[in-house]
């Protein structure tokens, strides 16, 4: 029994293919000549002469062609069978083969997931909190009917409505369905438990009516309770109150609640609805709007309901037309103009919208580069493989099972990373809700839902596919043929056009991301650079509110100084002072002054003034700067010519000729008070941070005793925390029964005048960094593959004396280049992208060279990096290594 | 059954026998079969090469290129494990298949004496 030696397998993995089929034919010949050969050797040892010997071994053996044609049937008949069951063998062997690609190269693969990751998590995050706050639809019925109804100051200003005005809106206004007002102020709650400082809403009885929604328990307001400055004392609490403070027990309908000394009972629990548009008051009474009351005062918002078939425009038109005839009648309204807005530019805002979008926009651009990157990284892997691949398709196998296997890689990948994608979302998702403060609204309600996730499966798809592709196009466009034979550098590689087209993309892209996010940058940086007017740093500040109910004009002017002084006394408290208008919280107040001397006859014509009431620490305790007279003493009231204290600002506008000081203001209208200026101090922005400084009017406290008021202390050498405890004890010592509110530096309030534009550049460059990343990964990727494939031709050079540093120079030359067209492209793409930033923008324009400059040096100045380091590797070549790889 | 068939499963038969005694080429396989059956059984090489490539494509043979007793190279061919199911399982059918003929044939016999 002989032993075969040196087996080597026969069967080969051109099965089924034609070239197979010829590769078959010939097996089968050699062994026919094998069978002969050894017959031939046989009957040669009998005897026979080799010519004999072969004749009688070739008729013997029979008719060859016809073996040929039989085994060619019988391999027929099983490629047959074959076939059959080969058709889900070949997803599962093409799965198989990717898993097994992917563990091969475990770099290559976590690169891929952990981009895609990125990519598709960023898209669902964002697409959840846009969603969320810009595209869900308010809760409100037919939100679209609903408008905000506002009155515009001569200067044309928004403002406030007052009660007489609404109710003559109310009534002769056709276009509207329906109107109602709310007025959100500060209360005192002194049940149940301690006296707790709220907010509290003011409101007609027909709110709930006219944004179509109801009570979640209990029932509504009636329209008999709301009586004219008389109206019943019910109250109504707001969702989140009734779940918090009374725990949702339903048991609280019927209970009475203390406000401002006055018993109210609690009839209903408002839906959780209305919270977009009266955020977190927790109780709401009845307004009992009065037509008597003054028409000066403006302090309503005005929702309404369009009548069926009213435009906004149709609505804005009346709406001017009412007005104009009741001003006719009422000297007080005399240049005031109206205004109408749809609800959903009030409650989300524009800037919001275009930020979303903005977002929306960025996020998507970061998965594009994903793609990309992965892309890139895919192709190169082909290209590695790419004499396996031209194997197998010179030798037939059909190019679907080809391009089914690049999609099954490339789908693998995706699955992976679009699953990792969405949890990293779930992940990010509270993070991002936790920047965004209570500025941005509706940002809480974003959630993982069924829209987040199925944008999440569309870009794994997405990614899928576009991943898929590249490699495949360049297959395509590969001459195979020329790729098998030996020596890699030589044969032209046609995908590299392909590849650098994708960098040059990619860094394009990451300019646009890096331009958005250094104009929002720079316009964060002007507007935190704003001068308030006042210093922030070194402050503590806190809300109390003494309102009629408990405290009367004469006590809160004698308590005030007291409560002043106390605080004084604390150690490490400079100044106190308190202001009528809580710093940052959008509410103000307003009316018109003139001076004595040089003043119209019109109240319409007064100048438009901002006014606050101090008390006379305020200016310290603020740290704004004295320019010219005094500070109010304690005793200043209404005495001594009703003295006052004016902005800079309005001091220029009234009396830019000469000294404001001793001079006379008219308060209101021509029959106004006469109010003596004593002092002038710098400009105060304490409203809005981007807007130019009002002129101000400062009063002094004993002659207004205003009921809620802002107390300012400006500490020194002592922080913030350590001083709340002895405040609060301060306060309940010197006031009992008086509740206040947190004890916060004021630089938190500042803070609120800039939580949105900070929430967006945030995001806005946390995608900027991630593209950057991407981009230069794959700047750097492709040169360091461009070095690896072309080590041959680097190693014939270095041994032909060229000198290392040419080597990379002409690396570096050929890979910069295509980085510079994508600057290029990328530059006059974002030129054109951030002209739609303008609304977001502050204090900076959209071609602000400072921006401009900035990111085209630190794109260049990056992938300069990016191909100088894998460059510096070609000058380390051995020539000698590389010749003998070869 | 026609004459080719039966035939075609007799050769299965014996070469996977003839296999179970080790690998063997083509011609030797050939050789095998007319020598321990005393010249009986000549296999045409025409049937035997389908036949080969016929139960290698059922996956009881296994083939590979070696170097044969006379040095020259040939295809080997190796019983695989299904293989040897195969045979025991063609063997038992064979004699099962020889008794019931021979119980048929037996009363002829009988009348024919």
């Amino acid at each position: 029994m002989t032993t075969p030696r040196d087996r080597r397998p026969a069967r080969s993995p051109l099965e089924g293919t034609e070239a197979g089929d010829q590769a078959r034919e010939r097996d089968l010949e050699a062994e026919i000549e094998a069978h002969l050969a050894h017959r031939i050797d046989d009957l040669v040892a009998e005897g026979n002469s080799v010519d004999e010997a072969t004749s009688i071994a070739r008729s013997d053996f029979g008719d060859a062609e016809r073996i040929k044609a039989e085994s060619r049937q019988v391999r027929q008949e099983h490629a047959r069978q074959a076939d059959r069951s080969g058709a889900g063998e070949a997803t599962r062997q093409d799965l198989r083969w990717a898993l097994r690609q992917a563990m091969r190269a475990p770099g290559f693969a976590t690169t891929a997931v952990l981009t895609l990751l990125l990519g598709i998590g960023a898209a669902v995050t964002i697409s959840s909190v846009v969603g969320a706050v810009v595209f869900e639809p308010l809760p409100f019925a037919d939100p679209g009917e609903i408008v905000f109804a506002e009155m515009l100051t001569p200067e044309g200003d928004r403002f406030s409505v007052s009660e007489p005005v609404y109710l003559d809106w109310r009534r002769d206004v056709r276009s509207f369905d329906d109107a109602a007002a709310l007025h959100i102020l500060g209360g005192t709650l002194r049940s149940p438990g301690q006296p707790r400082a709220v907010s509290v809403g003011r409101i007609s009885h027909n709110l709930l009516d006219v944004l179509g929604l109801t009570p979640a328990l209990g029932r509504p307001f009636a329209a008999e309770e709301d009586r004219p400055g008389m109206p019943a004392l019910v109250a109504l609490l707001s969702h989140a109150s009734w779940r918090s403070d009374f725990g949702a027990d339903p048991g609280v309908l019927g209970s009475t609640l203390d406000l401002d000394g006055s018993s109210y009972e609690v009839v209903g629990v408002m839906p959780a609805a209305l919270d977009v548009l009266t955020g977190e008051t927790p109780i709401f009474i009845l307004m009992g709007a009065d037509p008597t009351y003054d028409r000066g005062e403006h302090y309503l918002d005005v929702v309404a309901r369009l009548a069926p078939g009213v435009t906004l425009e149709g609505a804005a038109a009346e709406l001017a037309q009412v007005q104009d005839g009741v001003s006719r009648t009422h000297s007080a309204d005399l240049g005031w103009s109206t205004h109408i807005l749809s609800a959903r530019e009030i409650l989300i805002g524009t800037s919001v919208e275009r930020a979303g979008l903005v977002l929306l926009a960025a996020a998507l651009l970061l998965l594009v580069m994903a793609c990309v990157n992965i892309s890139n990284l895919l192709m190169v892997r082909a290209t590695i493989r790419r004499s396996e691949m031209a194997l197998r398709a010179a030798l037939g196998a059909s190019r679907s099972r080809l391009v089914g296997q690049l999609f099954t890689e490339s789908g693998l990948l995706a699955l992976l990373g679009g699953a990792l994608g969405i949890l990293a979302a779930y992940v990010a998702l509270p993070v991002v809700k936790s920047l965004g403060t209570a500025r941005i609204p509706r940002l809480d309600t974003a959630t993982l839902d069924g829209r987040a996730i199925l944008v999440g499966v569309a870009a794994a798809l997405l990614a899928t596919l576009a991943c898929g592709l590249a490699p495949v196009v360049q297959l395509r466009s590969d001459r195979l043929g020329a790729s098998m034979s030996r020596g890699r550098g030589r044969a032209g590689d046609a995908g590299r056009g392909l590849r650098s087209v994708f960098v040059a993309g990619q860094v394009a892209l990451t300019v646009v991301l890096l331009a958005g996010t250094g104009l929002l940058l720079r316009s964060f940086v002007e507007l935190t650079s704003i001068d308030p007017g006042f210093e922030a740093e070194g402050t503590v500040a806190f809300a109390v509110n003494m309102p009629d109910g408990s405290w009367d004009w004469d006590a809160r002017a004698e308590l005030v100084p007291e409560l002043t002084e106390a605080l004084e006394a604390i150690p490490g408290v400079v100044a106190v002072g308190a202001t009528a208008v809580e710093p940052f919280s959008g509410r103000a107040l307003a009316n018109f002054v003139a001076a004595e001397g040089n003043m119209p006859d019109r109240a319409s014509d007064f100048t438009p003034i901002q006014w606050r009431v101090v008390t006379p620490g305020f200016f310290e305790a603020m740290g704004m700067e004295l320019r010219a007279g005094r500070s109010f003493l304690p005793s200043d009231g209404w005495d001594n010519g009703t003295p006052v204290v004016i902005g800079e600002s309005l001091a220029r506008a009234l009396w830019d000729d000469g000294d404001p000081i001793g001079r006379l203001l008219v308060w209101g209208d021509p029959e106004g008070s006469r109010m003596t200026v004593v002092g002038v101090v710098e400009d105060l922005r304490d409203v809005e941070l981007d807007e130019i400084p009002s002129p101000i009017v400062y009063r002094p406290h004993r002659q207004i005793p205003w009921a809620v008021m802002t107390v300012i202390l400006r500490l020194d050498g002592v922080s913030p925390e350590s001083v709340a405890a002895s405040v609060r004890s301060r306060v309940s010592e010197t006031i009992p029964g008086l509740p206040i509110g947190e004890v916060t530096p004021l630089t938190a309030y500042l803070d609120r005048a800039v939580a949105e534009p900070r929430f967006n550049l945030q995001l806005l460059s946390v995608f900027a960094v991630i593209g950057l990343v991407m981009a230069l990964v794959g700047v750097y990727g492709l040169t360091a593959f461009d070095v690896r494939r072309r080590f041959g031709e680097i190693g014939i050079r270095l041994s032909l004396g060229a000198r290392p540093e040419a080597i990379r120079s002409m690396i570096m030359q050929q890979r910069m280049t295509v980085t510079l067209v994508g600057l290029a492209v990328g530059l006059a793409v974002a030129w054109i992208a951030t002209r739609g930033l303008g609304a977001l923008l502050y204090g900076v324009s959209p071609y602000d060279p400072i921006t401009w400059i900035s990111v085209t040096l630190l794109v260049a100045g990056a992938s300069l990096a990016a191909t100088y380091i894998p460059a510096r590797r070609a000058t380390r070549v051995d020539p000698r290594e590389v010749l003998n790889a070869e | 059954m026609t004459r080719l068939d039966i035939l075609q499963g007799t050769l299965d038969l014996l070469i996977l026998r003839t296999l179970s005694g080790g690998a063997r080429h083509g011609y030797q396989i050939a050789r095998a079969i007319k020598d321990s059956s005393d010249e009986m059984l000549q296999v045409e090489e025409g049937a035997l090469y389908p036949a080969l490539h016929r139960i290698e494509g059922r996956g009881w043979i296994e083939a590979s290129w070696g170097v044969s007793e006379n040095n020259r190279r040939a295809k080997f061919y190796e019983l695989t494990e299904a293989g040897r199911e195969a045979l025991d399982a063609q063997a038992r059918n064979w004699n099962d298949y020889v008794a019931a003929v021979g119980r048929v044939m037996a009363p002829a016999e009988d009348a024919a004496r």
